[in-house]
């Protein structure tokens, strides 16, 4: 195994022992499957040429090859270690965080030299000042190991890659794989363009995640860019009060042709918040509460809590209403699983529902629910119906972030 | 009447948008900044004010463009450098970078330290809490928190127009002196001129915008609010370093007295604007050394983790940032033990760290130069011909001004 500061810049001969330029970058295939090396770039009075690897004969003080090579094109899905990757930022799958390239590892066996890792260690900035080996004796001065900090190919996602022509199959599934929170920190630290790029290159679940993740100034940025019928999409994914934030600086044109495409439930409840977006918690009601009415039997409810548990985030709760809507009484998860599946809910509810009102402020929220210990509380309008809950997280979180 | 309409949102979206061009900008007019500009003004009185607009148009537009960069490739300086230019050079740059800002970073220990001595303040024990202070925050607090802590700071800066109103001067004049330079132009002029140029457009500052838009994750849509509010900043920055010259060329220039520190003209002034006058330009002074000393070595943090890659910025906790928040303190205590001891003087400090920073200015220009006009990094966001006829200008006043500088510091 050799690394690319160690090539670079290196004597290119020929056969016959003419100088051919120095080698200036490598060319690899980014495919599926193990990165493998199939050009030199060769630089020669600031003219840049391209040969291929087949060419070579050896490498070693020198870089060999045949006599007068073919010169060859740069082809699909084809990068270039110096200009693409060297230097550049991507991101540790497995340590979910984002790192810069120092150095490039390149292996090779019988037929094919390949890429096998990137050098994100102190060694690979040494290593390209010629003073790599001055850090052992401070390796072992502090007794830790002195290995290269090698990030093999398979467990890294250059994301800048996808802005050219390459597309990656085995991309997406890396992107999968990233945590969201990871994706969005990585994508803030690019172009908006790029980010438009990725977030369309995931699947809409993950999207929809990642842009929760973002920066509220990239999510704005980010739905004015995408056409209304892709920002629809992502807004039906999104959660309702992250969709009010997002849609809170965009002009009423702007948030009508978007809205027009959303269901008419979701958009229901994004016009709703928006209305309340200027109370003080309006902002926080999140919309999806699991309700019942109190003949509904345990059974029943326990089916309902089941099959909503993902669209109501905050499932700790089932509100009990009447006919006209109004909010009668609440009953927490626990006690429904401890009664029996055909007991009517009215017999087993609380009646007296600790509520608040959309002009609740934030710190009464947090003591009424640190005073009845409750994860969630439901915000009732004027005549008694329920809107939605506020949930301890989002409440604590607003408050962190005033801090 | 639609344009009322907007109005709204567009405030909005300003406030949103507000922080990284005034809070640079006034940190330029750091405690190094508040000397130079007090000494400067001691010696030439009005004649000085002559050089404020150029400045204002040199610090305008080179901030502007930094901030232009950070906004359309979502990148810092450091960032682009290490990407484009690769570990040598990103080696080479960075370690001028901490040399130069180190400088600075003394210079505004020195100036809090002679703030604290001009109110009788024991240094030995507000400068450590100071720094323990500014160290808790910086960790702790959010993004959005610490920004919202400079601006209430800038706020103080209102002190100079004040002491300048306190000192009487003649207004009349001082506008005539903005637009109408001196009648006998020296060496000693140019080249004090250029000390005062020097202290505004600096090489940390260049850093600072551009990885602090970055860090406040600035997007491209909001370019003009972020283009205003930089136009804004560098103005007003330079109308309270006119407040500032006011102040003493009314008082000691006047009178003949010449000092050779921030905290002598806060003395100074006292016999011919009062007391209160004479506070309120401390009271400025320990401001400004403050945003400076948290500013500068912050250029430095932000810097490091660009060109290296390791996690940095405000919004996250010490655990995560940790190579960034060690390095800032680092840099402030070693400082401290610079500072504390006693044979080293002030005035030399305030010296080198002036030059070092003329020296290293356009070459950071140049790399501003180069990105503003990549067209694959900025596509349509590139530097027009006036923008660029204005940063060569820059760039050359400045490096003209550093070599004049050496040949009077050998002759």
């Amino acid at each position: 195994m050799f690394y690319f500061s160690q090539l670079q810049g290196k004597k290119i001969v020929s056969e016959k022992g003419n100088s051919m330029g120095v080698l200036h970058d490598l060319i690899f295939l980014a495919a599926e499957g193990a990165p493998v090396v199939t050009k030199l770039v060769v630089k020669r009075f600031s003219k840049i040429r391209m040969y291929s690897i087949q060419d070579v004969v050896s490498m070693s003080h020198f870089v060999v090859v045949k006599h007068e090579p073919q010169r060859v094109e740069l082809a699909d899905n084809e990068l270039f270690v110096d200009q693409n990757l060297l230097n550049k930022q991507i991101i540790d799958v497995l340590g979910s965080k984002i790192v810069r390239v120092n150095d490039v590892a390149i292996q090779n066996n019988a037929s094919n030299y390949y890429i096998a890792g990137v050098d994100i260690g102190l060694r690979g900035i040494f290593r390209w000042l010629g003073m790599e080996p001055l850090l052992n004796p401070f390796y072992m001065f502090f007794g830790v190991a002195h290995k290269p900090h090698l990030l093999p190919w398979e467990s890294i996602q250059p994301l800048e890659l996808s802005q050219g022509q390459v597309k990656l199959k085995s991309k997406q599934d890396k992107l999968n794989a990233i945590r969201p929170e990871e994706l969005a920190d990585y994508l803030e630290r690019t172009t908006i363009k790029n980010v438009h790029s990725i977030i369309d290159s995931l699947s809409k679940k993950t999207a929809a995640r990642v842009v929760g993740d973002l920066h509220i100034n990239y999510q704005q940025a980010l739905l004015r860019r995408l056409s209304p019928e892709r920002a629809a999409e992502i807004l039906e994914l999104v959660q309702t009060d992250e969709a009010v934030d997002i849609m809170s600086t965009m002009s009423r044109q702007q948030k009508e042709s978007i809205l027009a495409l959303v269901s008419a439930q979701k958009r229901k409840h994004i016009e709703e918040l928006l209305r309340l977006s200027h109370t003080s918690i309006g902002k926080l009601i999140y919309p999806h509460v699991l309700t019942a009415s109190y003949d509904d039997t345990v059974g029943t409810a326990i089916e309902k809590v089941k099959k909503n548990v993902v669209e109501a985030a905050f499932a700790h709760y089932v509100y009990i209403c009447n006919e006209h809507e109004e909010l009668i009484g609440v009953i927490n998860l626990y006690d429904l699983f401890m009664h029996e599946p055909r007991t009517p809910l009215g017999e087993i509810m609380e009646p007296d529902v600790v509520v608040i009102n959309p002009k609740t402020s934030k710190e009464m929220v947090i003591q009424k629910m640190l005073r009845y210990k409750m994860y969630a509380l439901p915000v009732i309008s004027e005549h008694h119906k329920i809107l939605g809950v506020v949930t301890f997280d989002d409440v604590t979180k607003e408050i962190l972030e005033k801090l | 009447m639609k344009w009322l309409g907007t109005l709204k949102p567009r405030l909005l979206i300003f406030l949103m948008v507000l922080g990284p061009g005034i809070i640079t900008s006034f940190a330029d007019n750091d405690a190094g900044g508040v000397a130079t500009y007090s000494v400067a003004a001691s010696q030439f009185g009005y004649g000085m004010l002559t050089t404020l607009i150029p400045i204002t148009i040199v610090l305008l537009i080179t901030q502007e463009i930094g901030a232009r960069i950070a906004v359309v490739t979502g990148k810092g300086l450091g960032d682009l450098i290490r990407e484009h230019y690769g570990i040598r050079i990103s080696l080479l740059i960075f370690g001028l970078l901490f040399f130069v800002n180190f400088g600075v970073i003394l210079q505004n220990l020195g100036g809090l330290k002679e703030a604290l001595q001009s109110f009788n303040f024991s240094v030995g024990t507000f400068l450590p809490l100071i720094i323990i202070f500014l160290f808790v925050f910086i960790t702790r607090a959010s993004y959005a928190k610490v920004e919202k802590f400079f601006l209430f700071l800038i706020l103080f800066y209102v002190a100079y127009l004040f002491s300048a109103i306190l000192a009487k001067p003649d207004w009349g004049l001082v506008l005539k002196s903005l637009f109408v330079p001196a009648r006998t132009v020296t060496f000693d002029y140019v080249y004090t001129s250029i000390a005062v140029l020097g202290t505004t457009v600096t090489a940390w500052g260049q850093f600072f915008i551009n990885s602090y838009v970055k860090d406040k994750k600035l997007t491209i849509d909001r370019l003009h609010y972020n283009q205003a509010e930089i136009y804004i900043g560098s103005l007003l920055t330079n109308v309270f370093s006119l407040f500032m010259m006011v102040a003493v060329t009314a008082t000691l220039f006047n009178n003949g007295i010449t000092i050779t520190g921030a905290a002598d003209a806060a003395l100074a002034i006292k016999p011919f604007a009062g007391e209160l006058a004479s506070l309120l330009f401390g009271t400025g002074l320990l401001v400004a050394g403050f945003i400076g000393l948290a500013i500068v070595p912050l250029a430095t943090a932000y810097a490091f983790s660009e060109f290296f890659g390791v996690s940095g910025s405000l919004n996250e906790t010490f655990g995560k940032s940790r190579t960034f928040y060690v390095l800032f303190i680092m840099q402030i205590l070693l400082g401290l033990v610079f500072i504390l001891s006693p044979n080293i003087t002030l005035f030399n400090i305030t010296l080198y760290a002036d030059y070092l920073n003329g020296i290293f200015l356009p070459i950071i220009l140049f790399f501003l130069y180069r990105f503003a006009n990549n067209k694959e990094l900025m596509g349509e966001h590139v530097n027009n011909q006036l923008q660029n006829a204005l940063l060569i200008g820059a760039g050359v006043i400045i490096t003209g001004a550093a070599l004049i500088g050496a040949l009077g510091n050998i002759l």
